[in-house]
């Protein structure tokens, strides 16, 4: 890593950090792929099984259940994909930041009882502690903040504005 | 960051969702999975702890309480509903959707001693949900063979 331009990774306009704050944010933001592209494809190949255990297990009204189920498996997919090719990759960090602090706020609001199996391909297992997970989701909103660039950006037009 | 890309994501994932959702609407309703046993048609069939396990693991089945509710906030089976005998009648609308959803339905209580499952399975039964079934040994017998429980992951 000598810290050349030519060895830098690709990173998204307005993105003016060095080097290593450059590597940081490719290690963020494949992290951030890897976990959601495995999140994803774990709900996928058995749809059924998550819906039964988000529409039952969830607290959401029946509705809003199925909803979710429906949804997030294919929007977990999208962002994930985006972030390993590198396409509107700072939209899709965003919106995977968003879900992480709804998933956050969750585990603190109601924290579920019953381990929804939906990040590994495990078999059954006893339920995580919920203090696990919420520092889990929390290290991961972060790798979304960073590769979103949300503060930067937020700051930038700011300054702009100004 | 552009509104108009977070669009292109919303709208992809919208599309996968729709087309996933109208496979399984064609494909009907997924066979029961290991544990989750069919509906029997007559009777109220008891379970062991094993087959207590093996439906608890399954993504479809709902756990019913009938303790009382200071044992119930000590201590439950993962993921189980708070069901007293004298609140059946009044709670069983605002639970139907999620017990007709559930492909088995397992009451327990504290042990065989206690008769309140049977008081609140059969009430359940009557009330045309046929896959409920009865966990006799209780909660004794699931926290002393060590199986998950809602306060150890506290």
């Amino acid at each position: 890593m000598s810290g050349s331009p030519a060895n830098s990774p690709p990173l998204a306009r307005g993105d003016e950090a060095g080097p290593w704050s450059r590597w940081l944010t490719l290690g963020c933001q494949y992290v951030l792929a890897v976990t959601f592209l495995m999140a994803a494809l774990t709900k996928i190949t058995d749809l059924s099984a998550f819906r039964e255990r988000v529409v039952l297990h969830s607290g959401l009204p029946a509705q809003g259940a199925e909803l979710v189920a429906a949804y997030l498996p294919w929007l977990e997919l999208t962002c994930g994909a985006c972030l390993v090719l590198g396409v509107m990759r700072r939209e899709a960090a965003a919106l995977l930041a968003l879900l992480l602090l709804l998933f956050v706020v969750q585990a603190l609001v109601r924290p579920l009882e019953m381990d929804c199996g939906c990040l590994l391909f495990l078999g059954p297992s006893p339920p995580a502690s919920s203090g696990w997970l919420i520092a889990r989701n929390l290290l991961l909103f972060c790798c979304g903040i960073r590769v979103s660039n949300v503060l930067v950006w937020r700051l930038a037009r700011k300054s702009r504005d100004a | 960051m552009r509104a108009r890309n977070f669009l292109h994501i919303l709208a992809i994932s919208l599309a996968l969702s729709a087309y996933a959702s109208w496979v399984l609407a064609v494909r009907g309703p997924a066979p029961a999975r290991s544990g989750a046993v069919a509906a029997p048609s007559d009777g109220l069939p008891l379970i062991r702890l094993a087959e207590a396990r093996a439906l608890w693991e399954g993504p479809a089945t709902l756990f019913i309480d009938v303790r009382s509710e200071a044992d119930f906030s000590f201590d439950h089976v993962p993921g189980a509903i708070h069901l007293p005998e004298g609140e059946v009648e009044r709670r069983l609308p605002e639970l139907r959707p999620r017990l007709e959803r559930a492909s088995a339905i397992v009451v327990y209580c504290t042990s065989p001693d206690c008769g309140k499952a049977l008081w609140v399975a059969l009430r359940l039964r009557n009330a045309g949900l046929l896959q409920t079934r009865i966990f006799p040994e209780g909660w004794n017998e699931w926290v002393t063979s060590e199986q998950p429980t809602a306060r150890k992951r506290r």
